[in-house]
């Protein structure tokens, strides 16, 4: 095992004092271990030996370890529902605040062990329920009917091989935080809608969806009054409807065009739909495929609390970057992802008629990631330089790996006329992120380099002697 | 943060109060901070019921079971904590304290001892401050995550008082927890 002389090691306790702790001490502490481990503790010693039997938190997780046993492997499946049995039957019947459940296709497990195990749960004042129920199941775990009334249930993660099957009557009056993953089905249309809709304290709502996944077909109504925070990752635009949710002041947004490839327009409508439903949305993160800009013709609603801008676009079709600028006039953070260059690179950046609002006013930083140096990203770049005039700092970080190309850029930046005199230019590679470089505007206007990585200090080079609208090299 | 001036001026800008600790060292801290010491609020607002006028006078508050370094500990982290009467900030500062307190836990984890850490939690269970036990007893139970119960009654130095037949029928029962964990 080991020795005095293991360096790695911190200090060995030579007086027992956790065991001095109490009870209710100990037993949080162990709740913050699997089950596994927290049961392991009863032979510590005789004082540990009841502890685990107070713990209010389930947490199971069916994984292969490193070093364990293969030999076992085939016994493995029983032990472990053996074990998930022994500690229902022992533990002394107090709370269960919390139960996870996490299989990772490494055994077989009746499906009818786990809604057991569940309805075990929510009878006993269940607040919190993560499955993970990644395979091996012979069928997907259909909910105990319980489980739909649970009154004392805050939060929810599902994922994997789970059936919602929602009765008429459905009634979570306490949960707050609802996240359903990958591969969750539904026993009808209308099992979504109730699941949301009874739940009239709902803060977070995350939904993801596999865009390939043929079975769900029907619409998901989104009624949420209280909700501030939604997460909508993959499905078809055309699935959601979002009602009462004008609370939302956090969303993300990632929905695709599946069923209309041709018509664009639909897609862009029907994103804009979405966007009209969330209105006071202070931060936003806009994942859009093609087309999305042909929505833009179209008036798009006012965001006065829009405060970020996260827009990850996978081709430059900006006809919508300046429609968002005019629409969102107390923008304090931009940032700009692009995922690739395809597409017509004509129909990019075109300047509004007139400057934003948030340009002249509130707009302090911008980031551009995926930057490649072509014609329309020099525009952007140099239009936002040129009218943001309280602009702090502007970020740009490259796609590219060529050091040659990347000194290029590097070089071209700092002579782009800037309207703020205090606005910081940042640069870096995406191949290279430790390597950050830093340009500051003096009073003056004589820019001065700052070159070095984050781990080195800062090393100034000799101020150049030009003025900031020329635009040779340095 | 350890201030021991006997009597603290009074603030007019956000209101302070004065622990006393068992090493009769004197800390002013903001109310703020202080009320998520719940035996401190409790203590607080008992006095503040009790007599009226000892409002906004030098009251120090006692804390015999809590010694000077380790209050000190609690105080700071209590700071990094997102205060409940702060005004709602812009993303970017947001951002920036997340990432501070973030930097400042990883710092302060790495150079604890077992030992301290114990104190830690002593205190801030007497202290009944909930985000930090949260905190302290997460890191706890990360030291023994995945290890053999050999190394958890090493690294606590729990003496073994079960006969050896007696070990040996629970290993045996409760099989399945013993398996595959970290070597030591």
């Amino acid at each position: 095992m080991t020795t005095e002389s293991d360096t790695k090691r911190k200090k060995y306790a030579e007086v027992d004092r956790i065991s001095n702790l109490p009870d209710l001490l100990l037993c949080h502490i162990l709740s913050f271990l699997p089950t596994k481990q927290s049961v392991a503790t009863t032979i510590l010693s005789t004082r540990w030996k009841p502890l685990w039997t107070m713990v209010p938190v389930l947490d199971f997780e069916d994984i292969k370890r490193q070093n364990q046993d293969d030999a076992a492997e085939s016994n493995d499946g029983m032990t472990f529902t053996h074990f998930v049995w022994r500690v229902y039957a022992l533990r002394k019947p107090i709370h269960v605040k919390k139960l996870k459940l996490q299989f990772h296709n490494r055994s077989v497990v009746d499906p009818i062990y786990v809604r057991t195990w569940i309805s075990y749960a929510i009878g006993h004042h269940l607040e919190e329920l993560r499955l993970y129920l990644l395979g091996n199941l012979s069928q997907p775990v259909e909910l105990p009917q319980s489980f739909y009334n649970s009154e004392s249930l805050k939060v929810l993660r599902l994922d994997g091989e789970v059936l919602l099957n929602c009765p008429s009557f459905v009634h979570f009056p306490n949960l707050e935080h609802l996240f359903l993953g990958f591969g969750i089905k539904y026993a009808n249309d209308d099992c979504f809608r109730r699941l949301i809709s009874c739940s009239s304290h709902l803060k977070n709502l995350f939904v993801f969806s596999d865009p390939k996944d043929k079975n769900v077909r029907f619409k998901l109504d989104i009624n949420a009054p209280i909700l501030k925070y939604l997460f909508l990752w993959g499905r078809d635009c055309q699935d959601y409807l979002l009602e009462n949710v004008t609370n939302v002041v956090k969303a993300y947004v990632y929905l695709l065009g599946l069923r209309h490839n041709d018509e664009h327009e639909n897609y862009g409508h029907c994103i804009l739909k979405l966007l009209r439903a969330i209105p006071n949305v202070k931060t936003l993160t806009l994942h859009f495929t093609k087309g999305l800009s042909f929505a833009f013709t179209y008036d798009i609603p006012k965001f006065n609390n829009l405060r970020l801008l996260e827009l990850r676009v996978s081709c430059c079709e900006w006809q919508l970057l300046p429609k968002f600028l005019e629409s969102a006039p107390n923008l304090e953070n931009l940032f700009l992802k692009k995922v690739n260059t395809e597409g017509p690179h004509e129909s990019c950046w075109t300047e509004p008629p007139h400057v934003p609002k948030c340009l002249t006013s509130h707009l302090q930083s911008f980031y551009f990631l995926g930057f490649r140096s072509l014609d329309h990203e020099l525009e952007l770049v140099k239009y936002i330089l040129n009218n943001a005039k309280v602009l702090k700092t502007m970020g740009i970080q490259t796609g590219l790996s060529d050091f040659e190309e990347n000194f290029l850029i590097l070089k071209k930046l700092p002579g782009f006329p800037r309207c703020s005199l205090t606005c910081r230019l940042e640069f870096s590679t995406v191949y290279s992120p430790s390597l950050s470089l830093s340009l500051t505007v003096s009073d003056s206007s004589q820019p001065s380099l700052l070159l070095g990585s984050s781990k080195e200090t800062m090393a100034q080079y000799p101020p150049s002697n030009r003025s900031p609208d020329t635009k040779s090299g340095l | 943060m350890s201030n021991t001036s006997e009597n603290p001026k009074p603030s007019s800008s956000s209101a302070k109060m004065t622990l006393k600790t068992s090493d009769n060292e004197l800390f002013e801290v903001e109310e703020a901070v202080a009320m998520k010491f719940c035996t401190v609020k409790q203590y607080f607002e008992d006095e503040k019921d009790s007599d009226v006028a000892a409002r906004g006078s030098t009251t120090v508050i006692p804390l015999p079971n809590v010694h000077s370094a380790v209050l000190a500990t609690l105080i700071s982290y209590g700071k990094k904590l997102p205060q409940s009467n702060a005004v709602a900030d812009n993303h970017e500062e947001e951002e920036t304290k997340k990432k501070e307190r973030k930097k400042y836990e990883q710092g302060l984890l790495k150079n604890l001892m077992p030992g301290e850490l114990l104190d830690l939690i002593s205190a801030a269970n007497y202290l009944d401050f909930k985000e930090g036990l949260e905190f302290f007893n997460q890191a706890l139970a990360d030291h023994i995550q995945n290890k053999s119960v050999e190394y958890v009654r090493k690294f606590f130095g729990i003496k073994n008082d079960y006969e050896p037949h007696e070990e040996e029928k629970y290993r045996e029962e409760y099989a399945w927890a013993f398996e595959g964990v970290d070597e030591d």
